[in-house]
């Protein structure tokens, strides 16, 4: 029996999407071999009915729970230990984790541990048999987002890696068994941390990875952001911004889109004024459909852009916001 | 390798702190103090002094290094740190007292304090000699009267080296000079004077009336104030020469980068041959005045007479800073002359160095006189 | 305070270009810059010593060349330097990286440890908590704003996706540093021009007690099958429109 695990991360209202992303994409990449059986790990507070089967829908195996009111916070020395411990009782071939916040700051602790690989923020997953072992092929983007690389770890188990949130859909699986099994939480010594405080983010709640269509502002743009702002409101879109804005400080990181922001998929994808750097491309070239309007006939968004228009994006603007008029 | 950091560490301070406010301190004549705080921080503001009084303990090279990167990005800028440096520190390092470098050196090398220099008046142009302003010995001070015009950095210098005739009899013999603090009573400074260029340094009349000036203020002594003044201004020159030279590269980089993006006639302006041409003669010049200033800064680090090659320095980049403005102005067209291109500052900042701290005309007679005379 | 500032070299990957006939990255001519998220730490930890008094000591561990980021660091008031460098550490992964590095650590004295939260051209963000597992040490990763030292605790604020936590931690700890935590003082120039006179400590393998089979490529638990840029496929040629029909259209796919 080959088995991989994944982490369930817990989030304010329920589970974190990328806990099923990766479920269900693990289940699809396994579903040509033979004897793979993937587990779930949630370590948190407690898990609703309703997350619990969602994680059944997707084909899950076995369901861990490890619950307590002192996890319902994220806290490295906890949720490392706690992982730690159900790995040498529960050993796997693989472990798999979004790339969070909270998946970035526990799984290099674990692998540093466990003497193992881990592979950080994979975009690509590819299992297949090697010599009867279970082989994980993670396949990550470096330098920017400029080059890809393909990390194998073959001496050591579980092979590790974390995932990029929203790159995988989730979907369903037919299901085999499914069993729900409660760990009661391992022994301790009281963390090193101390939470004092906890504050929302008062950004905007801007929910780019949920919208059918973006609107995207790039340096070209950024003089016109609040009047793209205007435009996205009357059409129901959400607006996303490039690097050079946020970092001019024109909107908040909350509405990044790219390597150091966020990757999402939308139905479509409008970037005006952007040039299309590796960069930016990273974070949503997956799109269904792509349109650019830059003045540039070279720049690079156009590459992967399935309409290409090249004239003023301001200009663009100003008539778009000049025919809402018209039609109001 | 220290050097090349040191460049380095010039070049990204003004990056940051001076080129993004160089448009602006010239639109709206602003004197950048913050930047004057900072270039305090980053240890600019006594390069070529001692470390025994706070300086860098450094070389003229080096000093004349970093007005001419300021210069390239601000003109305001650079001449802030050359008068400061070379007329109102320099003239302490060489001819003050222990307690004169140990109470005002130390703190202009740190920055703490910004030096000026007052030689000019109404009536004494280039003809320095014909000093009004007088310093009356009263027993344990001197009272100092006059006017003088034309100040860098009055109103926001801490000490200024002020000359006065102390006897009139004596002619240039009788002219002494001294260290004036900014709150001396009976001091005072008139408003900014408005100029065609390096909007942003402060450039305004000095009024002393009665002020008592203590006895170990004498810069020097009484007597030697035309020498202290002539010697101080032959220093001064390799730092305006290395302003006029990094406000001529300055604008050549952004003439460069134009002439490669503009087209016309289907082709970028760089592939026309005039344009060529151009290019090649303000290059040429610009070499030409790097090895003047070199060579002028190298004769004072090593202790050799530097009059004539400080005066060929001076008289040279100052000549093809404007020159070589004036074309950059036209390979721009239209744009060199709209302000927001910023190139048309440059342009009128440039004459300035072919007329303070010794005109051209001066800088000839300078350097004819030591070539006749020989 | 002794604050240890683990910091690395990395190719300025805001102009690094590929180059569309071979499709590999262009290399050649890319300047190297200390990787933002440390530059912010060692800032951070300036600001540390001005206000606690103490000392700065920055490790990286990369080729001899590595030598000029030293300096210039140096040149932004750190106290002391060293370069781990060795034929024997190349090829090595994150897990061989800290491995390294917390060798090194565990001879110096240290309260706290502060490394950038990614580098530019890993874009892992593990050698910071692999290390922080190796010393035993606990750790705040992405920490967003570093508040006070009190009572041999360090107060810091993390912004996680949604919320931001307020943390107390025990000295000795480990911290990871965000660029967009401050602007990083520039170098001094006169502290530039002393720069030779800074002595810089060399470490190579035989300076560490280290098992020679836990490093480099060998010693590495990843390594790597293939690297590769992306092809670009061309989906449409660009056509030129006036601003109004692209006005039209745009707002035709949308409704």
């Amino acid at each position: 029996m080959h088995k991989i695990l994944i982490f369930l991360e817990n989030k304010s209202e329920g589970l974190h999407p990328v806990g099923l992303e990766l479920l269900s994409e693990v289940m699809t990449q396994t579903a040509s071999l033979n004897d793979v059986e993937v587990d779930a790990l949630y370590i948190g507070e407690k898990l609703s009915e309703d997350d619990i089967h969602q994680v059944k829908n997707i084909g899950t195996s076995n369901l861990f729970m490890i619950c307590d009111s002192s996890l319902k916070y994220y806290d490295t020395h906890y949720y490392t230990n706690q992982v730690i411990q159900f790995l040498k009782e529960h050993p796997y071939d693989a472990f798999l984790i979004g790339s969070t916040l909270i998946g970035r700051d526990f799984a290099p602790r674990v692998s540093a541990r466990l003497h193992t690989g881990l592979t950080a923020d994979a975009t690509i997953l590819a299992f297949s048999m090697n010599e009867g072992s279970l082989l994980l092929e993670a396949t990550r983007p470096a330098l920017g987002g400029n080059i890809f690389a393909t990390i194998l770890c073959t001496q050591f188990k579980p092979q590790m890696a974390t995932v990029r949130p929203g790159v995988f859909s989730i979907c369903s699986h037919p299901s085999k068994a499914f069993n729900v099994t409660p760990i009661n939480m391992y022994k301790q010594t009281l963390s090193p941390v101390e939470i004092l405080s906890i504050q929302p983010n008062e950004n905007e709640k801007v929910e780019l990875d949920k919208a059918p269509f973006v609107i995207a502002a790039g340096r070209g743009v950024q003089t016109k952001f609040n009047d793209l702002l205007n435009i996205a409101e009357n059409l129901h879109v959400e607006v996303a911004a490039s690097r050079a804005v946020v970092d001019a400080r024109i909107t908040s990181k909350s509405r990044l889109v790219g390597q150091t922001g966020q990757t999402i998929r939308p139905k479509g994808y409008i970037a005006l004024g952007i040039s299309g750097a590796v960069q930016h491309l990273a974070g949503m070239d997956q799109s269904e459909l792509v349109v650019a309007v830059n003045n540039d006939p070279q720049a690079p968004i156009f590459n992967i852009a399935h309409m290409s228009f090249i004239c003023d994006a301001n200009k663009v603007i100003d008539e778009i916001l000049a025919l809402q008029k018209e039609q109001a | 390798m220290s050097y090349q950091l040191y460049l380095e560490a010039v070049n990204d301070f003004t990056n940051r702190f001076v080129k993004p406010l160089a448009h602006q301190v010239d639109e709206e004549e602003i004197f950048p103090s913050d930047t004057v705080k900072e270039m305090a921080l980053h240890g600019l503001m006594g390069i070529p002094f001692s470390k025994d009084y706070n300086g860098m303990g450094s070389t003229t090279k080096a000093y004349v290094d970093a007005v001419r990167i300021l210069s390239q990005s601000c003109a305001t800028t650079g001449v802030i740190l050359s008068a400061h440096t070379s007329l109102a520190s320099s003239p302490i390092d060489t001819f003050g007292t222990e307690e004169q470098k140990k109470k005002y050196l130390s703190k202009l090398c740190t920055g703490e304090y910004l030096g000026a220099f007052g030689l000019t008046e109404a009536g004494a142009g280039t003809d320095a000699s014909m000093q009004t302003t007088k310093a009356i010995d009263k027993g344990d001070y001197f009272l100092l009267t006059g006017n003088k015009i034309f100040i860098t950095n009055a109103g926001y210098a801490d000490v200024y080296i002020i000359f006065a005739m102390t006897d009139a009899s004596k002619g240039i013999k009788g002219i002494s000079a001294f260290i004036i603090e900014k709150d001396f009573a009976g001091f005072t400074v008139g408003p900014k004077e408005k100029k065609l260029g390096i909007r942003g340094s402060s450039t305004c009349e000095l009024i002393f009336r009665d002020v008592k000036v203590p006895k170990e203020n004498l810069l020097g002594e009484v007597g030697m104030g035309f020498k202290i003044a002539m010697q101080t201004l032959d220093g001064g020159r390799i730092g305006i020469a290395a302003q006029a030279l990094g406000i001529a590269e300055g604008a050549f980089e952004r003439a460069l980068i134009y002439i490669k993006k503009r087209k016309q006639f289907n082709k970028r302006i760089a592939d026309f041959q005039n344009t060529q041409f151009a290019i090649a003669d303000m290059k040429t010049k610009l070499e030409a005045g790097r090895l003047l200033l070199g060579q002028a800064a190298s004769d004072k680090d090593q202790g050799r007479p530097y009059t004539v090659s400080a005066a060929m320095a001076k008289l040279y980049n100052s000549k093809i800073a404007v020159e070589i403005t004036d074309q950059c102005i036209q390979l721009l067209g239209g744009y060199g002359y709209i302000r927001d291109y910023e190139i048309e500052r440059y342009y009128r900042d440039a004459k300035i160095t072919e007329i303070y701290e010794g005109t051209s005309e001066v800088q000839k007679m300078v350097i004819a006189g030591k070539v006749i005379n020989a | 305070m002794n604050i240890l500032v683990l910091v690395k070299q990395v190719p300025d990957i805001s102009i690094i270009k590929i180059d569309p006939v071979t499709n590999t990255l262009v290399r050649a001519g890319v300047p190297s810059i200390v990787n933002p998220d440390d530059l912010a730490g060692v800032e951070e930890a300036l600001q540390l010593k001005a206000r606690y008094g103490g000392k700065v000591t920055v490790l990286t561990m990369g080729p001899q060349q590595a030598q000029n980021m030293l300096y210039s660091l140096y040149a932004r008031g750190v106290d002391d330097a060293y370069l781990l460098t060795d034929r024997k550490f190349a090829g090595s992964d994150t897990w061989a990286t800290s491995n390294i590095l917390s060798s090194m650590i565990k001879t110096l004295p240290y309260d706290l440890i502060i490394a950038g939260y990614q580098a530019i051209d890993g874009d892992t963000a593990q050698v910071g908590p692999q290390i922080a597992e190796f010393l035993n040490l606990a750790q705040v990763t992405h920490v967003s704003k570093i508040i006070e030292v009190k009572d041999q605790k360090l107060i810091v604020e993390k912004k996680y996706e949604d919320d931001t936590h307020l943390l107390s931690v025990k000295l000795p700890c480990l911290i990871t540093t965000l660029k967009s935590m401050n602007t990083a003082r520039l170098m001094r120039a006169d502290l530039a021009m002393d720069i030779e006179e800074k002595p810089i400590h060399m470490i190579s393998l035989n300076d560490l007690e280290i098992n020679e089979t836990e490093i480099g490529l060998k010693g590495s638990p990843t390594r790597v099958k293939k690297t590769y840029t992306k092809e670009v496929i061309k989906r449409s040629s660009p056509i030129e429109i006036t601003p109004k029909e692209a006005a039209m259209r745009i707002l035709s796919l949308v409704k």
